[in-house]
């Protein structure tokens, strides 16, 4: 294969994985498809020529290029018109940008068409980086990453071949127009050059990757994960700046529910992963806050056992489920447990905090002591009022009905519920009957979601039209004027009017499991399952979970739409959790250990080699006791060592100066030895110019050197024209040196070093 | 080879380019993203993003670190014909091979880069580029760039090397018709045959000598032999080259000839020096108005040559002199070129004067 067509090969294997890291960056099946078959039909069913001149090379009749194009953009204009959702804008530029890629594929000419290639692959490199950062991304990315120097590398050759016109010969290579005095491969050669270059590049990269500056405490809220811009998850929930949200399908964690006897289950319905429990409402921010939790509770979990959030022995026989929560790309300090944990067993060393009045549970110091990587939990959805108490430690004080401080939301309330016909509810408090009261909450709570989930409101992430009016509050704006928005606004909404009519109600975040795969028995949890409810209090202990969100948002995913990406993925899971843990995400407390470590590990072995070599040196002086002049005699023997080294050194150097002076090789020992006997002088006449600043350039031979000579010292350069014949004589003339003549040579080293002073 | 070749120092330089600006920004942009987001891939890709620009800068450092390159010259070139330089280019790096080494001229725009695409590492290449003058004199090369933008072309490394090189160019010379002297002389008689002093196949009597074995009987004199009775033979004198004396009128006139003229005066000159030359004749030169040593009439390349590099060195920009041409010593045919209409009173009455422009009549026809 010439250079030319080898290029042509790496530049299509660039673009081919540019194509898959897109494509699997959207776990798109078609696309991975049409780039298969696209980038191996460019390459194989188009017209082949045999004898390539400048400009002319294999490429695609114009009519099958045209015909590609054509198809190319039908599928993208039978994707969009699918994908009926106005936030896919990046996804968008990947698509055009992957069709435009495809199409020059099959239409490669000139270099210039290999340069489009090579830029296109690059821009869809950074799309697909922006997308996702999965496993088969990465790959992707790492691979063309390093692919792409290859290929730069064959570029500029090729930029250089045609711009010296030795693109006459491309179809033969483009080395062919030079002649070689002595003959190297340039082909081995730009080998070599390219893996020298790749090695370099990835050692470079590799080290910029680790010590890249980190932010140790990023922050985001609930739907910045959304976003796409932080894997964090928020403890609190932000009205106040409405915005346009990405759904994203980054997947944060797996989730198997396993039944009593250890095999996992599909759980009934939606499965509800309670993460922040927001219950105070900061008019003057507009924020969901939690409240300060005086009674948490700390447990330790270490080694194979579940560690009791309980106070007292809980029977698990029945109604036991055990949560197992695989971490993948979320970072958090909140534990998401479905309602209501009795237990739990960390994948690591890890101290958590327990709130007994919300049951939500959250690690201590996450920075230190590393990201969680996993837990299982064993919950009991339909808890006793007894496993609630022991998990409480106690009867719990019932607290006075709530209020909510924005007066208007209580006006909007109770103007739902006249018209819902339970306008008596709103004045009764219930506050004396504790029954009567739970009962209360749930009715009035349920007349609230009736109304919030009415074709009244509409659900959208794009707020960009929730535009904040004077001083009103976003959830006033939300229920009176504008009646669109995302999860929180329904479940800040619904909290309220129920706060506001003294209901107990709460806010929870966390996420919703709904995307079961049967392949693994498991549930996949993204960004996009992110979401935001209300719990209302029904019992002394017991809280009952109501959404205002619009069900159609809800609806769990069928197994049937598991992407292939999915099933792929049960065969790299090692790989995948190796990925994400160790290089996904490698943040700034990843980035102090590995230093650490490294530091110790440095430190350690320094210590143990001056220690070692202390030992040694006490070792040494106590069984010779030389005494001083022992100590004289031991330096002697060292001075004499290092000037013996010194000497080497120096014989060494002048040794194979003399051999490349009389091309001798190295193997030849008694040449070479010959060599430095016979041929020292000219090394010593040569050095000795070097001093007086005329060194001799390597491509000047011998006699040209000394006209330059001769130039800057006639008399000199006449003494060094004697030398140099002298030398010839040795070096071409096969003449040998005797005692004399040697001594002859020296002296006419010396007249040289004479006139140079002169 | 050029005269006055000098290998002194050199000098490297880095030089920023559009495609390297343009690298560099897009990394800041992706290193913007990266700190923004944090993810672990896309500060990855800003990694390595960095790692090129650092990779090409040491490849491409070390690579031209070890370039040493030496330019040979021509001693001659003609205006309007691509001169060929030639570059010996050495690797002395022990690392690197170097690769898209190009090689430009300072300062001169007229010269083509160039192109060594790979020598070894202790090897030695030569690369050829083309050079088209486009006036004559001496065309002066100091020094040299080798520049290079491997691997990657991010930033574009360059070492000057000074060498003087001096290059004179010869005036255009015109292909005229092989028989254009003998056109130009047609009908004034005496091309300038003449006999010479030696011995040859000629005509003319040049003296006589004993017969030796092999002798034409023809060349036997019969009648001097009989005298002295012994056979004698006649030898004959060597036919002398024709001689061709060509004197190109610079002198001031009123009003002056345009440089144009003048210059076309030149390379006219230098075409008849050339098909003088080339069809035997013995060829002499004399620039009057200038100031000027007449050569020696004389046939061979290295004699043209000289003559070139004389009509080369003429400096139109000195002043001139109102001398007169004196007639010839020597039996040679005289021309006097004149840069515009002929000035038949200003020249001997022997020689032929005509314009630079007749020039036009005597081109060669190509087919």
């Amino acid at each position: 294969m010439s250079e030319w067509r080898s290029f042509r090969f790496q530049a299509l294997l660039f673009a081919a994985m540019a194509l898959s890291a897109f494509a699997f960056s959207q776990q798109s099946a078609l696309l991975l498809a049409v780039v298969v078959l696209g980038t191996a039909l460019s390459w194989t069913l188009v017209r082949r020529t045999t004898t390539i001149r400048r400009g002319e090379v294999t490429h695609a009749p114009r009519w099958l290029a045209a015909a590609a194009l054509i198809a190319l953009l039908f599928i993208a204009g039978v994707w969009g018109y699918t994908k009926d959702d106005a936030t896919l804008l990046p996804s968008a530029i990947g698509f055009s940008i992957s069709l435009v890629l495809l199409w020059r594929l099959f239409a490669r000419r000139s270099l210039s068409d290999e340069r489009q290639v090579l830029m296109l692959s690059s821009v869809l490199l950074i799309v697909a980086v922006l997308e996702s950062n999965d496993l088969l991304v990465a790959l992707a990315v790492l691979s063309a990453t390093m692919q792409g120097v290859n290929c730069v590398i064959r570029y500029r050759l090729a930029a250089a071949a045609q711009a010296s016109h030795i693109t006459e010969t491309l179809g033969r290579g483009w080395f062919g127009g030079v002649r070689a005095v002595v003959g190297a491969s340039p082909r081995a050669d730009l080998t070599r050059t390219i893996r020298i270059a790749l090695g370099l590049v990835f050692a470079f990269t590799l080290t910029l990757f680790v010590l890249f500056p980190r932010n140790p405490h990023p922050t985001g809220g609930l739907f910045a994960l959304r976003s796409g811009s932080a894997s964090e998850f928020s403890d609190h929930i932000s009205l106040m700046s409405p915005q346009r949200l990405t759904p994203s399908q980054r997947e944060m964690f797996t989730v198997q529910w396993l039944g009593p006897d250890g095999e996992p289950l599909v759980a009934p319905g939606i499965l509800r992963l309670r993460g922040v429990i927001l219950e105070l409402y900061d008019v003057a921010t507009s924020t969901w806050v939690g409240r300060t939790a005086p009674r948490q509770r700390f447990v330790i979990s270490e080694g194979d056992e579940f560690q009791s959030l309980t106070s007292s022995q809980v029977d698990e026989r029945f109604n036991t489920f055990t949560q197992r929560v695989v971490i993948r790309q979320l970072r958090s300090d909140a534990i998401f447990s479905a309602w209501a944990p009795i237990s739990i067993l960390g994948g690591t060393a890890q101290v958590y905090t327990f709130d007994p009045r919300t049951l939500a549970i959250r690690t201590m110091d996450i920075e230190s002591a590393g990201p969680i990587v996993g837990y299982d939990l064993r919950v009991q959805p339909f808890a006793s009022d007894g496993v609630l108490a022991a998990l409480h430690r106690g009867e719990p004080r019932i607290p006075q009905p709530p209020t909510f401080p924005v007066e208007s939301i209580r006006d909007e309330a109770l103007a739902i519920l006249a018209s819902a016909g339970d306008g008596e509810l709103a004045r009764e408090s219930g506050a004396d009957d504790p029954a009567a009261r739970w009962a209360r909450n749930l009715r009035i709570a349920r007349v609230f979601e009736s109304e919030l989930t009415s074709e009244q409101f509409r659900y959208t992430l794009d707020l960009r039209k929730f535009i904040r009016l004077g001083d009103r509050d976003p959830i006033e704006l939300f229920l009176k004027q504008y009646r669109f928005g995302h999860c929180e606004f329904f479940a800040s909404a619904l909290c309220a009017l129920c706060q506001s009519v003294g209901v107990d109600a709460r806010i929870v975040t966390g996420f919703l499991a709904r995307d079961f795969q049967s392949t693994a028995a498991r549930y996949i949890v993204r960004e996009s399952d992110a979401h935001a409810w209300v719990e209302i209090r029904t019992g002394r202990f017991q809280w009952t979970a109501l959404d205002a969100t619009p069900a159609d948002n809800l609806a769990p995913t069928s197994s049937d739409d598991e992407s292939w990406a999915s099933v792929l993925r049960v065969l790299f899971e090692p790989i995948e959790r190796v990925w994400q843990l160790q290089v996904a995400q490698f943040d700034a407390r990843a980035q102090n250990a590995l230093v650490g470590r490294a530091s110790e590990s440095l430190n350690h072995a320094l210590r143990t080699t001056w220690s070692a070599l202390e030992q040694t040196a006490l070792r040494t002086g106590q069984s010779a006791r030389v005494g001083v002049s022992g100590y004289i005699w031991f330096g002697s023997i060292f001075v004499s060592l290092a000037f013996t080294l010194a000497a080497a050194l120096i014989w060494s150097r002048r040794l194979n100066r003399a051999r490349r002076a009389l091309g001798v090789g190295r193997r030849d020992r008694v040449r070479a030895r010959a060599a430095m006997r016979d041929g020292a002088f000219y090394v010593d006449a040569l050095d000795l110019l070097s001093e007086r600043g005329i060194a001799r350039p390597s491509n000047v031979s011998p006699r040209a050197f000394v006209q330059i000579v001769r130039g800057r010292n006639p008399r000199a350069g006449e003494i060094f024209a004697q030398i140099v014949e002298r030398f010839y004589a040795i070096r071409f003339g096969g003449e040998r040196s005797d005692a004399r003549a040697r001594a002859h040579d020296r002296l006419s080293v010396g007249a040289l070093r004479t006139a140079l002073s002169e | 080879m050029g005269r006055s070749v000098r290998l002194t120092r050199s000098r490297h330089r880095d030089h920023l380019h559009w495609p390297g600006v343009i690298f560099v920004l897009l990394t800041l942009l992706i290193g913007g993203a990266a700190l923004q987001r944090g993810e672990s891939l896309l500060i990855w890709v800003f990694a390595s993003l960095l790692a090129w620009i650092l990779v090409s800068g040491v490849i491409s450092g070390w690579m031209m670190l070890g370039v040493r390159a030496r330019r040979i010259a021509p001693s001659h070139g003609e205006v309007g014909r691509a001169l060929r330089l030639r570059y010996e280019v050495s690797s002395l790096s022990r690392l690197w091979p170097i690769f898209d080494l190009r090689i430009v001229e300072s300062g001169r725009t007229e010269c083509e880069p160039a192109t060594v695409m790979h020598c070894g590492i202790g090897e030695q290449v030569v690369a050829e580029c083309t050079c088209v003058p486009t006036g004559r004199g001496r065309l002066e090369l100091t020094a040299m760039r080798a520049k290079s933008g491997f691997p990657f072309g991010l930033l574009l490394k360059s070492v000057e090397s000074v060498q003087r090189d001096e290059i004179i160019v010869h005036p255009t010379i015109t292909p005229l018709r092989g028989d254009a002297l003998q056109r130009l002389f047609a009908g004034r008689g005496g091309e300038g045959r003449s006999a010479s002093a030696v011995r040859g196949a000629g005509e003319e009597f040049h003296g006589l000598r004993e017969f030796r074995s092999g002798d034409a009987l023809r060349a036997v004199a019969w009648r001097r032999s009989a005298s002295r009775e012994a056979l004698v033979v006649i030898e004959r004198s060597a036919p002398a080259p024709r001689r061709l004396a060509l004197a190109l009128d610079l002198r001031m006139t009123d009003p002056p000839h345009t440089r144009e003229q003048e210059e076309v005066a030149i390379a006219m000159t230098a075409s008849l020096l050339h098909n003088g030359q080339r069809s035997g004749w013995e060829v002499g030169l004399r620039v009057i108005g200038v100031n000027h040593t007449p050569s020696t009439m004389l046939s061979s390349r290295r004699h043209l040559v000289e003559l070139l590099d004389q009509l080369a060195l003429i400096d139109l920009d000195r002043a001139r002199t109102r001398e007169g041409l004196e007639r010839s010593r020597s039996s040679a045919s005289s021309i006097v070129i004149h840069p515009g209409e002929p000035r038949a009173l200003a020249a001997p009455s022997d020689a032929l004067c005509i314009a630079a422009t007749t020039i036009k009549s005597l081109h060669e026809v190509t087919a």
